[in-house]
């Protein structure tokens, strides 16, 4: 098969198992889908629903002691079997990372340029002085104002936006195929936000790599991905287009997680609608649809064994077997 | 006429910034200026603006964690920051303080029921079983369960339960104003949302008023009756909710709804 034939991305079945106080537990129970190249996709979900961790897996920095099952191929390579130093080779090489806290993802000790051009110099072998001029073009890329200065400075004299701005750049350096951006946003005010996430956006269009984007924030998602993925323990529930997922929420744990949301125009001391209940732990996932003692539709059924998918429409999956009971609210 | 609960009066804080070399002179930065309003009791005035904007300079002038550089914050009718260290100590029982990060505002080695009680300590006629009891009725009041609760130790709680946790803490002294500094931003969508009607569930029953500060318009637009706009530690905008994010009267107002996302099929770009 040509690499044009298959997506970029294509995870099957993917399961991770960690050690935990109560034995080994079941993180992610078969997280299944695909991302074409230039293509955005979007994981939403509570704490504790798979989101971190399905990144952690593409990124193969699972801890040490965690067991991966199904697939994960990345332009047609199986990456679940690769080993460390075949991993390293292709993160910040074809897959670039942008986390929650460019605090901690930048080093406190080295220049803003010489963090740029570790990746160039690793993965391209660019020597020092090329590297450095890649170093400024990305930054004046991502936009930080005096760039050239800038190169010379120490993360502590950047604000939260500029931090942002420069993991960005890292992430970018060496022209990934995918870009994983894990709650990149959530630390910075609403302004920086959509600056942030509007630079994502506008590079994703000129470079043609795909965005996998991980926040719990559904408005963030509407507006910067064309598929959205809802997870909840260790799977995903509902998946499909953007706006089909929000305007159906076929999932009740998808239209839980809407009717909690805070949106403008509520009246002054609305109560919001909760879900009952919270994430189970690990070791008290139940055996059948992990949302069943949160869901006011589970009955046995949904108890005895996890849900089969079912087609809401063309491209719009949802494992629950009473989805179709309820009509959107 | 009783004063109203709260009243800020032309606050301002300067902070100095380092010289740039020795033979320059020493400038310095307003990080707060001018800033007035009043809070009457039971109502929710919301504090928005970017980050930088004196939004958490505010909370803790308005805390009496730091002094002012000008400007005066009455607490009914007393003045704070004129108060002696003693008087301002007993003071505090009327105005708490909820942070943000319910990870970083609990101590890990004290049980929950010596955390929510911490805050009576100053109150020296207390003993020990009275200030436990109050604290079990703190916690029934947030929702938790004192029998089991009371004795356990934060980690062994989730994000949401020890907001509530921090909420209770801040409620033992019957306080009347509560300083919340984004209460629920490092909360997930459907615990936000639990802290939220609790929140609005204590105030009704306590009559409490909180000062909340929140960069997410969404919120403030559910929980407050009064906002202040803070740009550059300046007021650039001051109304009931309705009307500054339904009619903005400043640009300035106007740039932080418009950073509110959109769904990519309502604005194309």
């Amino acid at each position: 098969m040509t690499e044009a034939a298959q997506p970029l991305l294509q995870v099957r079945d993917l399961t991770v198992t960690l050690p935990t106080a109560h034995g080994p537990q079941a993180a992610l129970r078969g997280v299944s889908f695909a991302l074409e190249r230039g293509a955005t996709l979007g994981l939403v979900g509570e704490s504790g629903c798979g989101k971190s961790l399905t990144a952690l897996a593409l990124m193969g920095l699972l801890p040490d002691r965690a067991e991966v099952g199904g697939s994960i191929r990345l332009a047609g390579q199986e990456l679940t079997a690769l080993d460390d130093t075949a991993w390293a080779r292709l993160r910040g090489d074809r897959i670039g990372m942008v986390f929650q806290e460019p605090m901690t993802a930048l080093n406190p000790v080295h220049r803003i340029g010489d963090q740029i051009a570790e990746p160039l110099r690793l993965h391209r072998g660019l020597d020092r002085a090329a590297a450095r001029a890649e170093a400024l073009r990305l930054l004046e890329r991502v936009r930080l104002p005096r760039a050239r200065e800038r190169l010379d400075a120490w993360p502590h004299e950047l604000s939260g936006g500029q931090r942002q701005r420069v993991v960005i750049a890292i992430a970018l350096a060496c022209g990934p195929d995918l870009l994983l951006a894990d709650e990149p946003t959530t630390a910075l005010d609403a302004t920086l936000q959509r600056e942030v996430l509007d630079l994502l956006d506008e590079l994703r269009r000129d470079t043609g790599m795909a965005l996998l984007l991980i926040s719990h924030n559904l408005d963030v998602m509407a507006a910067h991905v064309e598929q959205l993925a809802v997870m909840y323990g260790g799977r995903i529930v509902e998946h499909g287009p953007t706006r089909a997922v929000f305007e159906r929420r076929a999932h009740p744990y998808t239209r839980g997680l809407f009717a909690a949301r805070p949106r403008l125009g509520l009246a002054r001391g609305t109560r919001l609608a909760t879900i009952p209940g919270r994430v189970p732990a690990l070791h008290e996932m139940p055996p059948g649809c992990a949302f069943a003692d949160r869901c006011a539709l589970a009955d046995a059924d949904c108890r005895r064994a996890a849900p089969p998918v079912a087609a809401v429409a063309r491209g719009h999956d949802v494992h629950c077997l009473h989805w179709a009971r309820e009509a959107p609210p | 006429m009783t004063a109203p609960l709260l009243q800020v009066r032309g606050l301002g804080k300067r902070y100095p910034l380092p010289r740039p070399h020795p033979f320059a002179a020493r400038e310095s930065v307003d990080a707060l200026a001018d800033v007035s309003f009043t809070l009457e009791a039971g109502r929710t005035l919301g504090v928005v603006g970017e980050s930088g904007s004196g939004k958490s300079t505010l909370a803790r002038l308005v805390m009496a964690l730091e002094p002012p550089s000008a400007g005066t914050v009455l607490l009914d009718g007393r003045d704070l920051h004129a108060l002696a260290a003693p008087a301002l100590r007993q003071a505090r029982r009327d105005f708490q303080m909820v942070f943000q990060d319910p990870y970083a505002s609990l101590d890990p080695r004290r049980t929950v029921w010596r955390t929510v009680a911490e805050p009576l300590e100053a109150l020296a006629a207390l003993g020990r079983p009275e200030r436990r009891e109050r604290a079990a009725a703190m916690l029934e009041a947030v929702g938790l369960n004192p029998a089991a609760d009371l004795d356990k130790y934060p980690h062994e709680f989730s994000g949401g339960q020890r907001q509530r946790i921090a909420i209770a803490r801040a409620l033992v002294t019957q306080p009347r104003l509560i300083v919340a500094d984004e209460p629920v931003s490092a909360l997930d969508v459907s615990v936000q949302a639990q802290v939220l009607n609790l929140m609005q569930d204590l105030q009704d029953r306590f009559g409490l008023a909180y000062l909340f500060i929140s960069h997410d318009l969404a919120v403030v637009d559910l929980v407050c009756d009064d906002l202040l706009v803070l740009q550059h530690g300046r007021v650039v905008e001051h109304g009931a909710t309705d009307a500054v994010l339904r009619a903005p009267a400043q640009a300035y107002t106007r740039s932080l709804l418009e950073a509110v996302p959109r769904p990519l099929w309502q604005h194309p770009r």
